[in-house]
């Protein structure tokens, strides 16, 4: 029964990278990056890619998939990162649905919705505990290098921009640099994350990207904690298994589907009620500190 | 701040707990089907077709919500086969679900049917994957064969440049026994003269086509506009309703093979009593994947190498009609000619 578990915290780790990078632009930076999904989906279709066409060991394939995720970021960045609030959100928010159509369309390359199914898992890491090992270290080193980030000089700035940007500009700070550094490294960890994703489940299409992906991330976010690695970390696992043990509490069949979202809304609902700024939240989307 | 510990932990805590408390092990098949999200319809007539299969049955059916999704099913069927150590299970509905739970049901000696993906990369994953939806192969070796059968020995062929159109051009390739001439166009195609030229040079006997609604509707109104009026063929594809009724009088004539999925028996009649509906073809094949594993079970146990070898050797005639595996665990149907007539598909030996 261990690779059950193995699987939840394979995906618990996948997830938290995603969640702790978006909370970099989002919960550090304040930029409401809703690109976040379209990043992952990029460094899964770039790893995927690798390996199936060229046969490129994982190596590589991560390595480019993270590095190209990356500059999509920057990519993105230079006609985003001039707007703020509400316009950011709907432009990257853009950004997503065209990656998604590209995906969908440009069939000769991603084969469209037909999806890619067979990635090889890498050769080292190819049961279910060494993968698990492989995604947790990742896990690690994105949660490191993050903390570095928000703790340094650098990182002040950032929230800086957060709490407000034009202060921070009368202060000589190049804004608009920085919103583009963290965008790029946010996307970099979302790369890796995509390409851990495809080796893992070993099949992907466009819908594994699309608006729900986006939607789980930003509830992981928001749960945990805006602007709080810890807060990231928990959202995101906590939103993988808390599913989980409504399937074993014995619900009648016909209530199987339904049953679990309910429920499972309905705790969601709970946590946010009961901590609006999230579970180790300092920072709320309105902008005030607790 | 023990609070958010003890929040987090305890989520976690309810998961092993809960996990470690089953332990005993009745006859059991577990069902992945999509029961939430957008395609719970499927997952609906999946699971009707299983609920009627499994009355009065001494057999447990555990399901499981995949959402028709690859991550969820993925932790669906490890959940089915590591927590309630079940080795024969039926699902997904989607063909992406479908594609990211087979390779693991194969790795560790799980029998998987899937009732209602139509992807063809499916039953080639392993000997333990099945499935008992239709599959296209059928219905183009009937064409290949209908087609030497009326004499047609040159015959030219028109389909789609994508994985689809390629999928179904090898097939008919390696079944059709005569000179074939393929032209192959772009998907969704703003123009299909070059092509149909090229094959009106060549006069052949008939066409068949292999297209996609939209690149349907173009080749047949391009093909009265150049006055190519040859014996059409194609695929169930035909059967699709907006194609149907944009076509006009334009499809009049076209012949096709379509699966021999009737419907029939005490399903149907068990099913409008207890739904107060038509079945969908879906429930007729879940309560046929059901039975077929059920039968399985009975008479050669619950070891999956055992039921793979029962299956590959079956014949069985149930609600959705006759059907087989071939060595790839593919099902095979007996296919029956069709013919468009007045915007409707009819039964081509009784349109004669």
């Amino acid at each position: 029964m261990f690779p059950y578990f193995e699987n939840l915290i394979i995906l618990g780790s996948i997830f938290s990278i995603l969640s702790v990078s978006l909370n970099l632009t989002m919960g550090y930076t304040g930029l409401f990056n809703l690109g976040h999904a379209a990043f992952f989906a990029i460094g899964a279709y770039v790893s995927a890619l690798l390996a199936l066409g060229l046969g490129m060991p994982f190596w590589v394939c991560i390595i480019a998939a993270a590095l190209f995720a990356a500059l999509f970021g920057f990519l993105l960045g230079f006609p985003t990162l001039r707007l703020r609030g509400d316009y950011l959100a709907l432009g990257t928010l853009g950004f997503a649905f065209i990656v998604e159509a590209v995906l969908k369309n440009w069939t000769d390359v991603t084969r469209g919705p037909l999806g890619l199914p067979g990635i090889p898992r890498p050769e080292l890491f190819s049961s279910i505990e060494m993968y698990m090992l492989l995604a947790l270290v990742f896990l690690a080193a994105t949660i490191l290098i993050t903390h570095r980030i928000v703790n340094s000089p650098f990182g002040r700035v950032l929230k800086s921009i957060r709490e407000d940007e034009t202060a921070a500009q009368t202060l000589g700070k190049n804004t608009v640099r920085y919103k583009m550094i963290v965008l790029t490294t946010s996307a970099f960890f979302a790369g890796i994350a995509g390409s851990l994703y495809a080796h893992y489940i070993t099949f992907i299409d466009p819908t594994s990207f699309s608006l729900p992906v986006l939607i789980l991330l930003l509830s992981a976010v928001i749960i945990g904690g805006l602007g709080n690695i810890r807060g990231a970390v928990a959202g995101a696992f906590l939103l993988i298994l808390l599913p989980e043990p409504l399937r074993f509490i014995g619900l009648p069949s016909n209530l199987v589907g339904a049953g679990r979202q309910m429920i499972y809304a309905v705790l969601v609902l709970v946590i946010l009620l009961k901590r609006p700024q999230g579970i180790f939240g300092e920072h709320n989307l309105r902008g005030k500190r607790k | 701040m023990k609070n958010k510990y003890i929040l987090i932990l305890s989520a976690i805590a309810i998961v092993f707990i809960s996990g470690c408390a089953e332990n005993r092990e009745p006859l059991k098949i577990g069902v992945i089907a999509p029961l939430s999200g957008p395609d719970t319809i499927w997952g609906e007539r999946m699971q009707q077709g299983i609920d009627l299969a499994s009355q009065g049955k001494d057999i447990e059916v555990r399901y499981e919500d995949g959402v028709c999704k690859p991550q969820e099913s993925v932790t669906a069927i490890r959940k089915l086969m590591e927590i309630d150590n079940i080795t024969i299970i039926i699902g997904e509905a989607c063909s992406s679900a479908t594609l990211a739970i087979a390779p693991i049901a194969q790795e560790n000696g799980v029998i998987l049917v899937s009732p209602s993906s139509t992807d063809p990369r499916i039953p080639k994953i392993g000997n333990f994957i099945f499935r008992t939806w239709y599959s296209n192969t059928a219905e183009i070796e009937g064409l290949a064969d209908f087609l030497e059968a009326s004499n047609y020995s040159k015959v030219a062929l028109l389909y789609t440049l994508n994985e689809w159109g390629e999928n179904r051009k090898s097939t008919l390739v390696s079944s059709f026994n005569g000179t074939l001439i393929s032209e192959g166009h772009e998907k969704d195609a703003a123009d299909m003269r070059t092509p149909l030229i090229k094959i009106r040079q060549k006069n052949p006997d008939a066409i068949v086509i292999f297209g996609y609604t939209n690149d349907m509707l173009l080749a047949l109104k391009q093909m009265k506009e150049l006055n190519i009026s040859k014996p059409l063929f194609t695929t169930t594809t035909v059967e699709d309703p907006t194609f149907l009724e944009l076509s006009g009088n334009l499809s009049d004539g076209i012949i096709y093979f379509s699966p021999d999925i009737k419907i029939s028996g005490s399903f149907r009649s068990d099913y409008m009593e207890k739904y107060g509906k038509e079945p969908h073809q879906t429930a007729a094949t879940s309560y046929d994947s059901f039975n077929i594993l059920y039968d399985a079970i009975m008479s050669v146990g619950p070891d999956s190498r055992k039921i793979a070898e029962y299956m590959e050797n079956l014949n069985y005639s149930g609600a959705s009609g006759e059907l087989s595996f071939d060595n790839d665990g593919d099902v095979r149907r007996a296919v029956i000619a069709k013919i468009i007539k007045n915007q409707k598909p009819e039964n081509y030996g009784d349109a004669q």
